[in-house]
């Protein structure tokens, strides 16, 4: 009963190598191209194999070190993240598989899959980057640079590439589920890795304000929600100090926040409200900030004796709203003249 | 053919007909894509109406936008429009199981069969692909009008469970609960439940169809929370009900996760596998079944009542842009201007244009134009020109020069009233020049 023992007769070098010969040889205009997206995704399952296990067998330790040993030989990650849009929907999330679990393997404390992509392929990242310029493979670029930013150097090399300034643009994308899912990948590379994240906004207080400031204007109910949710977050990261000195003396900023305050949503109300509060609240304001608080004092009084806060159910609302109509009420009457 | 009540509202490419189905966060309604003519399901959601993140939302969209599956709705894309999320998806004519058992008040064994393997097979894919459906139960479970069996509605499936409280799906559907997802929050060292969960609540699913209601259906959903993970598993009884099915019910109520069978073990089982080569007759009476009961709500000339009227989010561009109820107030030179120069001979001039002096300058949705100063958020640019012109007469050393120059603002209002976008257009030219 031989076949009892039957084992794959491919190695994981032999497998590696025929899926790079499979994935080259992909060609949409081709009439052979679903023969060999056919072979790309049986390949696949066994490389899925290789690093998983199935039913009867359970992943064995040296054959996955030959399989990612003869991926970053062969560069197989780069080739097929380059001709992931011709290969079919389901092959494209076991790329996904492979990629993760090869980021997630560790040797000494070390990933060397983010070894591998910072010093021998960064291509691989800036196509990630770029995946939202395709429906067809936007989502799964998507998950996998998410992947790949859990990892300090990889972050850091997003956020310092001009490519990343492309998400601001992408949340804007027509397709919804792209747009959104560019949103949670910009949400992480600016929250995961806060002391990056510190200095990376300390040093690019300008540009990053004028565009998050920019999707806070949007006319896009979603984009504003999530952009103004960012800053919040962000505002409230005690290690952002340096970036939030400049944001809560900035009088721009002060206008558009104070604008989600008169926003007809009460989700937007309430957002800006939790942002408005650190311009009041802060002890020395600029004076650009002071004229314009001073100049609404008024409005602000009318505002936040309207301000529906039990429609939210928050505990602190009430008493952050009593301290900062308190504050309000102390500005100096006067106004500048410039 | 169709019969229709009154005339379909047209949002983006699609004409939106009669409400299907209510959820917990808006309604779905069946539609017409203007395109290509096809029929399909809009599930409606209100953003605006929580204060969760937009996140617990847009989730069911980054959910079902990865999944492509024969027993699975397929979506199709998503707009917003307002506060509104509006879901475009594959319409299923049939409606859901839990409408056809409305009708029905309960299923046969067979059809009760054929449905729950074809979401035996749904989940097989959904659990291959590391995905926890989460609410299992027969009104997110679709039929077409050819008998075809989809999973729908993933909107509390993914990593949401934390924020399932808030919602009201936990209130909403404990009966299908699985125990250990009910536990789940008492013992930490469990670390979350598993896609088992789906198997019990196929499991109740089954009990529902076959009988009409899921098990202790009679009781207070908040008080059998607490029940469910303290009592012996729901068994099927009755001289009804076949060995099979009850067998079939038995194993996937078993209350530890790890001895319930897997998805792709329960297609061997009985109950479903003895399907094979009976296909076409059950399905054939699950069709019927299904014309049946459109042809009586039909007839009955019922329709589903949305719990957020549809009116609701059209005809409201108009209003919709931006209108403050407060006039926040952000220059500091204006209007002391207006007031200071209000008592000269040109007051009557003020008085007739200086409203579009005023509501240009603090009109909130302008762009942040390049040629405005670093404060100017909001300020049209055609604002700059009267500050310009301010300026200059400011800079006038006798009365006589700054009447001259008041009297030019006075004369531009007038023009910009008659011709409004005339002072933008110069400024635009003016930076171009620059
Ligand atoms: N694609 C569809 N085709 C036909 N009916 C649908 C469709 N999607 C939903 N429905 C109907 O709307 C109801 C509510 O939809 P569901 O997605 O379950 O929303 P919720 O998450 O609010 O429960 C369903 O039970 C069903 O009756
Ligand atoms: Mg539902």
């Amino acid at each position: 009963m031989a076949f009892l023992f039957k084992r794959n007769p491919k190695t994981p070098q032999d497998i590696v190598r025929a899926l790079n010969d499979s994935v080259l040889k992909l060609d949409v205009n081709s009439d052979n191209n679903k023969k060999y997206q056919d072979e790309c995704a049986r390949l696949l399952a066994q490389v899925k194999v290789v690093l998983h296990g199935d039913d009867e067998n359970d992943p064995q330790p040296d054959q996955i070190s030959h399989l990612a040993q003869e991926v970053y030989a062969t560069d197989c990650l780069y080739t097929l993240i380059a001709n992931l849009k011709k290969l079919s929907f389901d092959s494209r999330k076991d790329v996904l598989i492979l990629f993760s679990t090869l980021l997630r393997r560790q040797i000494a404390g070390k990933s060397p899959t983010v070894d591998y992509l910072i010093t021998q392929r960064p291509e691989i990242i800036a196509m990630l980057i770029k995946g939202p310029e395709s429906q067809e493979t936007g989502l799964i670029c998507g998950q996998i640079l998410r992947d790949c930013i859990k990892f300090e150097v990889i972050n850091k090399y997003v956020i310092s590439s001009p490519l990343f300034w492309n998400f601001f643009k992408y949340v804007h994308l027509p397709v919804f589920e792209i747009a959104t899912d560019s949103f949670t990948t910009l949400h992480d590379s600016l929250t995961i890795h806060k002391k990056l994240v510190s200095e990376f906004l300390a040093n690019n207080y300008d540009v990053f304000t004028t565009q998050i400031n920019k999707l806070i204007q949007s006319n896009n109910y979603v984009t504003k929600r999530q952009s103004v949710r960012l800053l919040s977050e962000l505002v409230l990261q005690r290690q952002n100090q340096a970036f939030l000195n400049k944001y809560f003396d900035d009088s721009t900023n002060l206008k558009i926040i104070m604008f989600l305050l008169s926003d007809k949503s009460k989700n937007l109300q309430l957002e800006g409200f939790h942002i408005f509060k650190f311009f009041v609240a802060k002890p020395k304001k600029s004076q650009k900030v002071l004229d314009i608080l001073a100049k609404n004092k008024e409005n602000f009084i009318e505002f936040f004796n309207a301000f529906d806060i039990h429609s939210f159910n928050d505990v602190n609302l009430a008493d952050e709203r009593d301290y900062i109509l308190m504050e309000i009420q102390k500005l100096p009457e006067i106004e500048r003249i410039s | 053919m169709f019969y229709q009540t009154h005339t379909p509202i047209t949002i983006k490419q699609y004409d939106i007909f009669q409400c299907i189905g209510k959820g917990n966060f808006g309604d779905v309604y069946k539609a017409k894509c203007l395109t290509n003519a096809q029929d399909v399901a809009i599930k409606v959601v209100n953003l605006d109406e929580s204060n969760e993140d937009v996140k617990a939302f847009t989730q069911e969209i980054q959910f079902l936008s990865r999944l492509r599956n024969p027993y699975i709705t397929s979506y199709i894309e998503t707009f917003v429009k307002d506060f509104n999320m509006f879901i475009v998806m594959e319409y299923c004519g049939g409606g859901s199981c839990s409408d056809l058992l409305r009708y029905a008040k309960k299923l046969p064994e067979d059809i009760v069969a054929l449905i729950i393997r074809d979401v035996l097979k749904g989940l097989v894919y959904l659990h291959n692909e590391k995905k926890v459906h989460r609410d299992i139960k027969s009104a997110n479970i679709l039929l077409t009008e050819y008998g075809e069996v989809k999973l729908a509605d993933f909107g509390v499936s993914g990593e949401i469970t934390l924020t399932m409280k808030k919602r009201n799906t936990f209130v909403g559907t404990p009966f299908w609960m699985a125990p250990e997802v009910i536990t789940r929050g008492k013992s930490s060292d469990e670390g979350g439940y598993n896609e088992k969960a789906d198997i019990w609540s196929t499991g109740i699913t089954t009990i529902e169809l076959v009988t009409g209601s899921p098990p202790l259906a009679q009781y207070d959903p908040m008080k059998i929370l607490f029940d469910i993970p303290k009592k012996r598993p729901p068994v099927l009884v009755g001289i009804n009900f076949s060995d099979n099915i009850k067998d079939f019910v038995k194993y996937c109520l078993i209350k530890d996760p790890k001895a319930r069978p897997r998805a792709k073990d329960l297609l061997h089982h009985q109950f479903v596998s003895r399907l094979t080569g009976r296909n076409s007759s059950v399905k054939a009476m699950l069709v019927k079944m299904i014309r049946d009961k459109n042809m009586q709500s039909l007839a009955t000339g019922k329709v589903k009542k949305p719990k957020y009227p549809l009116e609701r989010f059209v005809d409201s561009d108009s209003e919709e842009q931006s209108s403050a109820k407060v006039q926040w107030d952000f220059e500091t030179f204006k209007s002391e201007f207006l007031r200071r120069r209000s008592s000269t001979t040109n007051k009557e001039v003020y008085k007739r244009y200086g409203d579009n002096y005023s509501s240009l300058q603090v009109s909130a949705s302008s762009p942040l134009s390049p040629i405005s100063p670093e404060s100017a958020v909001g300020v049209k640019p055609g604002q700059l020109l009267f500050y310009c012109v301010e300026q200059v007469y400011h800079r006038g050393r006798t009365e006589a020069t700054q009447r001259t120059v008041e009297q030019l603002l006075v004369n531009l209002l007038e023009y910009e009233h008659e011709l409004p976008g005339l002072c933008e257009a110069i400024v635009e030219e003016l930076s171009h020049v620059l």
